[in-house]
């Protein structure tokens, strides 16, 4: 079929080659388009996912850390950029927040007192591509956990 | 006998062209149409990925804190169908004018009022990725409603629950 094309002197079935090549294209255009609507939507759900998968993480180590009682420690490293994108995470008594480009993402934790080291703070905030230590500490008989 | 095979293909090139051209003027409607579509199912997968992962701009999110509670937790929402009505030529737009029908499901959000923000979301984001299809986003307003493409003017009615 293909030496045909090639050697037809009439251009007869240049003809239909051409409006063949037309349709492919349209098609191959239309798929093209398609495919980069969906993986931008990925991209995007990806951050968000990511995101969510952080408060969790940090929600579960603190629920963790408190659980286990005086003295148990655990030791986090916070990711330095998610899917290329700065953010912050805010910890206190009621749960983790997570803030990227203008979005938040919440995850709940049962209410329990939360601090930096020296307990002036009921609010931590922690940053990307930092280590954090969250350890379980009694004073007054009453366990808090200390985000440093 | 001259020109006979002349005549023979002038009529098959006139019956071609008397054929392709509605034909193409046909299937590049229906090519706008169908791209609209893929961009709304793509738009509205977007919205059903940031409901169930709980993941809002700042201003929503506070909000929900106070009226929508339940919405500050990961659900589990799909999209089962969408489907459009072609409400004929509107005279307003001047243009063919489609709502779109998103079907979806939630079963862990039981409020109605929850269920609409969810819905809200899920319409916001299909009328959004039209417009960023044809790039329209000037046309329109902040919420891109109505959504528009070359030939077609998009409405959405509210989000069914299945």
């Amino acid at each position: 079929m293909g030496s045909y094309i090639t050697t037809d002197q009439c251009a007869s079935l240049n003809l239909d080659f051409m409006i063949s090549i037309l349709f492919l294209l349209l098609i191959l255009g239309s798929i093209a388009s398609v495919a980069e609507g969906r993986m931008k939507t990925v991209q995007q759900g990806e951050e968000a996912a990511e995101a969510r998968l952080l408060s969790e993480e940090i929600a579960q180590a603190i629920e963790e850390t408190y659980l286990r009682g005086e003295g148990h420690e655990i030791t986090l490293k916070t990711p330095t950029k998610l899917k290329g994108s700065d953010y912050i995470v805010q910890v206190n008594q009621s749960g983790v927040l997570v803030r990227v480009k203008g979005r938040c993402g919440y995850s709940f934790s049962y209410s329990k007192q939360v601090s930096n080291l020296d307990g002036t703070q009921d609010e931590v905030i922690m940053l990307p591509g930092r280590s954090y230590t969250l350890q379980n500490v009694k004073d007054n008989n009453h366990h808090r956990v200390v985000i440093f | 006998m001259q020109g006979q095979l002349s005549i023979e293909f002038l009529l098959v090139i006139g019956l071609s062209v008397m054929v392709l051209f509605p034909l193409t003027i046909s299937l590049s409607e229906a090519h706008e149409l169908n791209q609209a579509m893929a961009a709304a199912r793509d738009g509205a997968l977007h919205g059903a990925i940031l409901d169930g992962l709980a993941f809002y701009p700042e201003e929503t999110f506070f909000n929900y804190t106070y009226e929508h509670k339940r919405l500050i937790n990961p659900s589990n929402v799909k999209i089962v169908k969408v489907d459009y009505i072609n409400q004929g030529f509107n005279r307003t737009y001047q243009k063919t004018k489609i709502q779109l029908h998103i079907h979806a499901s939630a079963p862990s959000v039981t409020s109605k009022a929850d269920r609409n923000c969810l819905g809200d979301r899920i319409n916001f984001y299909a009328r959004k990725k039209i417009c960023e299809s044809f790039e329209t986003q000037n046309l329109t307003n902040s919420l891109f409603n109505p959504a528009y493409s070359n030939k077609y003017v998009f409405t959405t009615a509210d989000v069914s629950w299945e």
